[in-house]
């Protein structure tokens, strides 16, 4: 496991001791975690295709596991996941164009979807390669919006 | 003698309207949208027809008439506020659970709403109509900046944009009539003098149709992101008394006015200085009115099913007044921290709090799929407490106890609210959620995070966590091994 996602952002993961916290299960799908100097909490746990869901003292959290990509030997994960649609829509206006640079959190092209405008930013400073959508096209989740490299 | 409700709406509303009608002896009719067959209003009518959308008129009428339903209780949203929908519903001899028609027309249309105010002297912001193909510029001018622009035709914060300079005007109009256009089939624009840190409180009112009518006092809906209110709250704190009386006979006086019959709600900014200004009437029953139920003790949806059944009968007999407050926060399948987006998925796991004080009104249940062809409203949390403190209190405990696995929620960002210092103390503008949580991006503690990695590490993260069958991945014995071999792990 390279590394870990939370709410679209990769976080960097605090070295583990495993012997730390003893952790048993209750019913209701409840996980309690016991330290050494006494220390109990309560949490619970979901997890799928790499994808997980918590409660951790009383907090709601979603990520997702990344694992080493061995091709290019960086942690990978869905990073293109910024890059497509998550939910139908249609690309209301696009702000870049190919060769364009940006930075991180630059608007690159506006969204229309359930009656919402929402705006799609830049993951990181780089160069748009390739605008790959049209103004007034509809989308589906998973259709990419456009390539760039950081 | 009415015997039947259709309730034309969907998910938590309906199953909210549902218990109220059961509870008055009076059968449940749900009705079924393609791609809404999961939902849970479908899983609790006691009769379900189908429709071909929930904004189809002809469609619902012929579902009512199908099912016999003499009464037709709209809920929020949908077509609780088309005037076609309310005609068409008496036309077929079935009673509309709201107001008339005619009161949805003048009050809908917020720029006559606006000038009816006047008349009846209750204040209102300067503002301008922007009249088609008519200078933006100059009706911006006369009304002056900041300024607001905003869709004659509907609310809920679409088609709506701030423009503090004339140079933003032109590009912020494009986007607003694009919006409004696309929600609600009209794009016209009016502009409104923008007050800055303004209160959002609006007053709850019953009329009977004739003139007369109660208020059932105040809510407080501050907190808002880009005009939708995401916390609310009954009474408004810290709200001058002179400014509370304010409120309350204006709000009687627009009931008298416009004859308003059932339920409805009149809308306001209050300044820093206790100044109000009405904004809007809302022709129906709204998502935070459980807020007003829990400190008056009464069931508004009953009030409305019970005028309307009876309309010559005085609803209200006993004097109302408030006691406690209460907190009502709205559970969004969206994740704040990226920007808002919708985070559709599959209900994993599902567990609402309980407890004293505590009610919560649910439009999901465990393992079913929420998608983004419906609103992503997952359910309300609500509490009531003696007092504000206790309730904010109380709202956090709710909150933490709130699970909901499987798809991202806006839970993180409501109990983030629930901890802020101004939150807590109840002083709060409109604008405070987007200046104070515009960069939300929280991150678990260490400690949590040794909780995941460690849980992770022991193959105790999986969407069937079974307390009784001896599964291979769990490290803990299955209880029928403990009491066998008499030992503690």
């Amino acid at each position: 496991m390279a590394g870990v996602k939370i709410s679209g952002k990769k976080t960097s993961l605090p070295s583990l001791d495993e012997k730390k916290w003893k952790i048993t299960q209750r019913p209701g799908g409840w996980l309690i975690a016991e330290s050494a100097d006494g220390i109990r909490k309560r949490f619970a746990l979901d997890e799928k295709r790499g994808k997980f869901s918590a409660s951790l003292s009383g907090y709601l959290w979603n990520g997702e596991w990344l694992v080493e990509d061995r091709n290019s030997g960086k942690a990978g994960g869905r990073d293109d996941g910024d890059l497509t649609a998550q939910f139908p829509g249609k690309v209301r206006k696009i702000l870049v164009r190919d060769h364009d640079s940006v930075q991180e959190g630059d608007t690159l092209l506006l969204i229309e979807a359930m009656k919402m405008e929402f705006a799609v930013r830049a993951p990181s400073t780089g160069k748009i390669l390739r605008v790959l959508v049209q103004e007034g096209q509809q989308l589906l989740p998973g259709d990419r919006f456009l390539e760039m490299e950081a | 003698m009415h015997k039947k409700v259709l309730v034309s709406n969907r998910s938590e509303i309906a199953c909210r309207i549902f218990q109220t009608c059961r509870e008055m002896g009076l059968k449940t009719v749900g009705i079924l949208a393609p791609g809404d067959e999961e939902a849970r209003h479908i899983t609790y009518a006691d009769e379900v027809y189908p429709v071909s959308g929930y904004l189809d008129i002809s469609s619902v009428i012929e579902a009512a008439l199908k099912s016999k339903a003499s009464l037709i209780h709209p809920g929020y949203g949908f077509l609780s506020e088309r005037p076609a929908f309310a005609r068409a519903v008496e036309k077929a001899g079935i009673t509309f659970v709201g107001p008339r028609a005619e009161t949805m027309e003048l009050m809908g249309g917020k720029i006559a709403a606006k000038e009816l105010a006047s008349r009846e002297g209750v204040p209102t912001l300067p503002w301008a109509k922007i009249e088609r193909g008519g200078d933006i510029l100059s009706a911006a001018k006369k009304v002056g900046f900041p300024l607001l622009l905003k869709a004659s035709a509907g609310g809920g914060g679409k088609g709506m944009r701030r423009v503090n300079r004339v140079e933003e005007l032109s590009e912020a109009a494009e986007s607003a009539s694009a919006e409004a256009l696309s929600a609600f089939g009209d794009g016209t624009l009016f502009l409104e003098r923008l007050v800055d840190h303004p209160r959002h409180i609006e007053v709850q009112v019953f009329g009977d149709g004739k003139g007369q009518g109660v208020h059932l006092f105040e809510r407080e809906c501050s907190l808002q992101r880009r005009h939708q209110k995401v916390w609310e709250e009954a009474p408004a704190p810290h709200l001058p008394a002179q400014t509370r009386e304010g409120l309350l006979s204006a709000a009687l006086r627009l009931v008298r006015a416009t004859q308003y019959r059932n339920a409805g709600t009149l809308e306001f900014l209050v300044d820093s200085s206790g100044e109000f200004y009405f904004l809007e009437m809302n022709t129906r029953l709204q998502v935070e009115h459980p807020v007003t139920e829990l400190v008056t003790g009464v069931d508004l949806v009953w009030a409305q099913l019970t005028h309307a059944m009876s309309p010559l009968e005085k609803v209200f007999s006993d004097p109302l007044s408030v006691r406690g407050h209460a907190i009502e926060v709205r559970l969004y399948a969206e994740d704040p921290s990226q920007g808002f987006i919708p985070t559709p998925g599959k209900v994993e796991r599902l567990r609402w709090p309980t407890g004293t004080g505590i009610r919560v009104e649910s439009g999901i249940e465990e393992g079913q799929t929420v998608g983004t062809q419906f609103d992503s409203m997952l359910g309300k949390l609500i509490v009531w407490a003696p007092h504000r403190k206790a309730a904010v209190e109380r709202m956090k405990f709710a909150l933490e106890e709130t699970v909901i696995l499987g798809l991202g929620t806006n839970q993180n960002y409501l109990l983030s609210m629930a901890n802020h210092p101004s939150v807590i103390e109840g002083r709060v503008d409109t604008g405070f959620l987007g200046k104070e949580f515009g960069g939300f991006a929280p991150v678990p503690s260490t400690e949590d995070f040794e909780l995941l990695l460690t849980a992770k590490k022991q193959g105790l993260s999986g969407s069937k966590l079974q307390w009784n069958t001896s599964s291979t991945t769990s490290q803990v014995p299955s209880p029928w091994e403990y009491f066998a071999n008499g030992r503690r792990n």
